[in-house]
């Protein structure tokens, strides 16, 4: 029929129109409200599916490549690395620096200072790959921006632990460990 | 009761006052002429600033609308809700580099610029935005607004050609084409209400509509379909923007257009997609017609429902081709006007007017041609699905 097309294709689109807005009365109080982590939306839900960036956050993935963090063990409470220094003399770019304490904790080595540079780290992920501990791993810190280069894109071995303890409180990441492909 | 009627009249009066007002104070200290001269500016200014001022939520209005349907929200990060979006735009516009093409014609690619705005502000000074709202009563209303409304395609092939651009041309000879196959149908099927009225004057029309007691949609339903139709192509808005159809020529005339430039091009469309709405409520919808609120507020809340229709519109249709364009213009719109044409002139003469028979008659008259038409074209009432054959090896 002439215009039959037309008239169903407007009711698809003022029903999806109007299920943003039922939608929204779903996510009541407002998405605007700042939440830790967004929940992809299912194809069944209904709703506009943009996703609020800096109040609402997607959570990475598992295997995602952010900056370095150092995992504590938390059963000992002590940092997992032994400061071996492989990661140190694997790394590509020189960006990570490992200094050895000389009083050893609880029978372990641990770091002194630990120095990783983000201005010239590329995220090859050699470093994770090659340390004998699992003390080394990518955090899923998404937001990386710095107003300019230097001291603030240097992380010391105080915020890589810090890193580690918010985002591996567990003392493993990935939190299913996969095997690398080596 | 009697309270009530007298805040009615003033919030119904309210713009209308407020400009008598303004009139006798200047009347105390000025000689007549010159009253008459600067109330004269003064409505023309309120009439640009209106303009003006509308683009700056209509353009919030259009793009969170169209976001919805797109299931994404619009603009909201700029004052609340995003309702200030206009001026973010309007600060990027306005520090972009003004570019002229250097082997265009300087002096009309610049006037190009200018040029639509004028029309689209034209227009709004014959309709009446509530009861006494209007700046000028011209008795030839809608000649006027024909005659003003086809100034815009001039402007759009100066724009065209002046770029010295395939794509500005292309999109300014699309334009023409488009505007003025057009605007022969979106005046046809206006005709049909100008002779239930017996006058061009768009006063006249809104206050036919209340002898009626009905908007002219109901006496007029086709008449409606195609004007609105047609005014939605002459206004270059999509499914009908092929003059500025960015998967087919980059942006039609808009092409080399930046800066303060592309906006008021921008301007001019907003307006005249608004106007067209409200030319529609006018004469379909009963003007500023209705119950209860007041007269101006019925005016905007139907041009708005319009302008929704509009968006939605936008985002539902895909853009039609060049060709499909011009035969659903000569093949179908101006018959259908015509025939709409002639039988409201010999059902409005037969029937009484002002009568519930009339209307009855017209509406009766209006869905045996719609169902007659679609009989005709498509016999079958409902085209039969066709048959998915699969090839098998």
């Amino acid at each position: 029929m002439l215009g039959y097309g037309i008239l169903k294709g407007m009711s698809v689109t003022l029903r999806r129109f109007i299920e943003t807005y039922l939608g929204d009365l779903g996510k009541f109080p407002w998405r605007y409200r700042s939440r830790p982590e967004y929940k992809r939306m299912g194809v069944t839900e209904r709703g506009a599916f943009t996703i609020q960036y800096p109040e609402e956050t997607l959570s990475m993935y598992p295997r995602y490549r952010g900056p370095l963090m150092l995992l504590t063990d938390p059963e000992t409470g002590i940092n997992k690395c032994i400061a071996c220094g492989l990661c140190e003399r694997t790394c590509p770019t020189e960006s990570i620096k490992v200094t050895r304490a000389e009083e050893k904790v609880d029978d372990q080595r641990v770091p002194e200072t630990y120095e990783y540079d983000m201005n010239t780290c590329m995220f090859c992920g050699f470093c994770v790959q090659i340390c004998p501990q699992d003390a080394l791993a990518h955090s899923p810190e998404l937001e990386l921006g710095a107003y300019d280069r230097g001291e603030a894109l240097i992380l010391n071995l105080e915020q890589m632990l810090e890193l580690g303890r918010r985002h591996a409180p567990d003392g493993v990441w990935p939190k299913q460990k996969e095997a690398e492909p080596s | 009761m009697q309270a009530l009627q007298q805040i009615y009249e003033f919030v119904d009066q309210i713009f209308v006052n407020l400009s008598f007002w303004f009139s006798t104070q200047l009347a105390a200290f000025l000689p007549e002429w010159a009253v008459t001269f600067i109330m004269m500016f003064a409505t023309v200014l309120a009439l640009v600033f209106f303009g003006l001022g509308s683009i700056i939520w209509i353009n919030v209005y259009e793009r969170k609308l169209i976001g919805r349907i797109q299931d994404r929200y619009g603009p909201n990060r700029f004052g609340p809700w995003g309702l200030l979006q206009c001026v973010a735009d309007m600060v990027k516009l306005l520090t972009k580099e003004d570019v002229t093409p250097s082997r265009g014609d300087r002096l009309i690619y610049n006037l190009a610029a200018v040029a639509p705005v004028i029309p689209t502000f034209l227009v709004l000074a014959v309709i009446p935005f509530g009861r006494g709202m209007v700046a000028t009563n011209l008795n030839i209303g809608f000649l006027y607004i024909v005659a003003v409304g086809s100034l815009g395609t001039i402007a759009i092939f100066m724009a065209g050609w002046a770029s010295r651009n395939k794509y500005s041309l292309l999109g300014g000879m699309r334009t023409v084409a488009q505007m003025i196959s057009y605007e022969i149908p979106m005046v046809l099927s206006a005709v049909g209400v100008l002779l239930l009225v017996g006058s061009l004057s768009l006063v006249d029309i809104v206050e036919a509509q209340g002898q009626w007691r009905l908007p002219f949609i109901v006496l007029q339903p086709l008449a409606f379909v195609l004007y609105f139709v047609s005014a939605v192509a002459e206004v270059n808005r999509s499914p009908f923007d092929l003059p500025e159809g960015e998967s087919e020529i980059v942006a039609g005339y808009i092409t080399e257009y930046a800066g303060i430039k592309f906006a008021m091009f921008l301007l001019a469309e907003y307006i005249n997609a608004f106007s067209i709405c409200a030319i529609a409520t006018t004469l379909f919808l009963g003007g500023w017609q209705g119950p209860i609120l007041p007269s101006w507020a019925w005016f905007f809340i139907k041009a708005y429902f319009l302008y929704f229709v509009l968006i939605w519109l936008r985002g539902t249709l895909p853009r039609l081709r060049v060709d499909q364009l011009m035969n659903f213009a000569w093949k179908t719109l101006v018959p259908l006007a015509l025939v709409n044409l002639l039988l409201t002139a010999l059902v409005a003469k037969l029937v009484p007017a002002y009568s519930l028979v009339g209307a009855a008659a017209l509406l009766i008259m209006n869905v045996v041609v719609i169902v007659g038409v679609a009989l005709f074209k498509y016999p079958g009432w409902k085209r039969e699905k066709r048959e998915v054959v699969l090839v098998s090896k």
